[in-house]
């Protein structure tokens, strides 16, 4: 990091902690000098108290169930809105309108919102089929090395409901299994992030970077 | 397929491990087995044994379902052989839910594993809870694609699995009581011994992994880490919310929920505030919350059969120390009392030979779930009433010298009873 990174403004990140990988998130946003603390959030008063929040991969059914039953879906709704969001794997699912295939809770999961996508879920198989490969992610910095995606029983990019504001930030690179190259595995749209890869399970934290740094630019914009 | 630690499991791993050329690994890597397990992190999975239990566990809000063919408080209580259960069940339940499924197979039962594998299970536990294929091995797991759950009841035990290839380790209680106290202990032993094992320098390293049998480098990163080097949930015993919270407190990942659930009063609310409660482990409040109303925990379970074995275990050593004494006064006090009559002695020897040998006999039957579960059940206390008559009438009726007590009772008749329900007890084994 130079020093004029240094210098600039820090933003508080939490981590949506109801259900999966939300201390490795935790623990690759504590790499970052942009994040003064990465928290865990499981409710309305600590989400209260951030500026951008991480969605992480685990279970999208099961978090969606319990921010319902615990009263805190209309806080997490309201944030997601508002702020900075980045979600990974599950999160992608719960910040996409629709599932086109692979929810079987029909038409009973909740979903967030906000991503003008649809998403296939479990769209390789499953955890067999699950695997890692190189991607070039769009805008990542040191842009030429690959970002090691780590797709573990992966949801994909469906369909671009919004083409006009979302955009494309990784496709595959490669046929797997059914699969094919070229298929939408991140995306960006405004103040919010999806990655269907967990790039908590890697030692690159250029992608929290990425969206740390994505985050700090809207909040600019958008608090004069 | 080799060990390799899984991303980010400890803070220690952030900035230390940052690399500038992350490489891109193979398909299929450890990573990605031990990272669907960190995807399960803070979640709860549930044992179901349909479709109709899997899909109410996954309304409930489980991070994945074990399928399998009867829960563990079934298979302690029916008894004979526990094995993988029906591909057709497993298949059913894959396709009537989105959330993942594990299956059990047997130890050391490899082709039950290429069998459940082939079934596109996301995760395969080589459980104790089913019946052993292979006493000496286990599973060499890092032939298979899909990742492995083992579990331990201490840290040797962990490290082995691990070096055996499973990507998960859930810390074993009791499955199938709802008592916690196991699941707790076993949890305890390793943490304990972690701590232990980071105190000590390599030198010590090295006895150590010796003396608990586990591969030193796996101990080493162990020790390095400060907690297994893979996902560890808590497995056996948790009924409440409250059982599911401790252990998330004591350090574990997350919770499996056997009989817990779908043996209670209301599974659904159960499952539900269960759920919940691995969330919002660090919140009493929360927990409190959930906790009301749940109906009864694990009802019908054969929770009063289990300490059966302890029962039966201490009333075999009573029976056996009794029969020394007797053994003894025959050997050295009773000749005075009955005069030297060679047949008195004889006979009260006899007595205790049978007690001694049938106080042998009952401590085996408690140390077989099997039996107990069988049996054992009616063979144990047909053995002790047995035992109880035969020897006991043959010892009253050789100190009764004065003949007070076969005045009034017909002893005589008790020895030969004793001597058919003794028999009759031991034909009920092969039963």
């Amino acid at each position: 990091m130079t020093q004029e990174q240094q210098e600039q403004k820090q933003i508080r990140v939490g981590v949506l902690a109801l259900q999966g990988a939300f201390a490795e998130h935790i623990i690759l946003l504590n790499t970052l000098p942009q994040v003064s603390e990465a928290v865990a959030v499981r409710n309305a008063e600590e989400i209260s108290k951030i500026d951008a929040l991480v969605i992480p991969g685990g279970e999208s059914t099961t978090m969606a169930l319990i921010a319902e039953r615990s009263g805190f879906w209309p806080a997490l709704q309201a944030f997601v809105r508002t702020h900075p969001t980045w979600g990974t794997c599950a999160g992608l699912i719960l910040l996409s309108e629709c599932i086109t295939s692979g929810g079987t809770l029909k038409g009973d999961q909740k979903l967030l919102g906000g991503l003008g996508i649809s998403i296939k879920r479990n769209a390789f198989g499953t955890q067999k089929e699950s695997f890692e490969a190189g991607l070039h992610v769009e805008g990542l910095e040191d842009a030429k090395r690959l970002f090691p995606g780590v797709f573990i029983r992966a949801p994909v990019i469906d369909e671009i409901l919004k083409p006009e504001e979302v955009e494309v930030v990784a496709k595959l690179e490669q046929d797997y299994g059914k699969t094919p190259k070229g298929t939408i595995v991140a995306v960006k749209q405004g103040h919010l992030l999806g990655s269907a890869f967990h790039p908590e399970l890697t030692h690159d934290n250029r992608m929290h970077l990425f969206f740390v740094k994505m985050a700090l630019d809207w909040i600019a914009k958008h608090q004069k | 397929m080799t060990f390799a630690t899984p991303t980010n499991l400890v803070p220690a791993q952030g900035a230390a491990a940052l690399s500038a050329n992350s490489e891109v690994p193979q398909v299929a890597s450890f990573n990605v087995k031990a990272g669907l397990a960190q995807m399960l992190k803070g979640g709860v999975i549930m044992d179901v044994i349909n479709v109709e239990q899997a899909l109410i566990a996954e309304a409930a809000g489980a991070c994945a379902v074990m399928a399998l063919e009867r829960v563990p408080a079934d298979i302690r209580k029916d008894g004979g052989v526990a094995r993988m259960s029906d591909p057709r069940m497993i298949r059913e339940i894959i396709n009537a839910v989105s959330i993942p499924v594990m299956a059990k197979v047997r130890i050391g039962h490899f082709v039950e594993a290429q069998i459940i594998e082939s079934l596109g299970v996301d995760y395969i536990d080589e459980s104790e809870v089913l019946t052993p294929a292979d006493e000496a091995n286990h599973i060499n797991k890092h032939d298979h694609k899909v990742p492995f759950v083992c579990g331990c009841k201490n840290l040797g035990e962990a490290l082995r699995r691990i070096n055996e290839g499973a990507a998960m380790i859930r810390t074993k209680g009791e499955a199938g009581t709802g008592n916690v106290v196991e699941a707790v202990r076993h949890c305890r032993t390793v943490k304990a011994e972690i701590r232990k094992a980071q105190l000590m320098d390599d030198s010590e390293l090295f006895t150590y992994a010796k003396e608990i049998q586990a591969p030193y480098h796996l101990l080493k990163e162990t020790a390095k880490l400060g907690r297994l080097p893979v996902v560890n949930f808590a497995a056996g015993g948790v009924a409440t919310p409250a059982d599911a919270a401790l252990m998330m407190q004591l350090g574990c990942d997350g919770v499996f929920v056997g009989s817990g659930v779908f043996k209670s009063g209301d599974p659904a609310k159960r499952a539900r505030a269960i759920v919940q409660a691995v969330t919002h482990f660090n919140d009493p409040k929360v927990l409190a919350e959930v906790s009301e109303d749940l109906g009864e925990a694990m009802v019908g379970i054969n929770i009063s059969e289990i300490p059966k074995d302890q029962l039966y275990a201490a009333r075999g050593c009573l029976v056996g120390g009794l029969g020394v004494m007797t053994a003894a006064y025959g050997a050295h006090g009773l000749e005075k009392r009955v005069n030297n009559d060679a047949g008195k002695l004889k006979a009260w020897n006899s007595a205790a030979n049978i007690q001694l040998i049938h106080s042998v006999a009952l401590l085996a039957i408690s140390q077989s779930p099997a039996l107990l579960a069988r049996s054992g059940r009616f063979a144990a206390p047909l053995i002790l009433l047995g035992t109880t008559l035969f020897s006991g009438s043959i010892y009253t009726l050789i100190l009764d010298t004065d003949k007070t007590i076969s005045r009034n009772f017909r002893l005589g008749l008790a020895t030969p009873l004793g001597g058919v329900v003794l028999i009759a007890g031991w034909f009920a084994l092969v039963l």
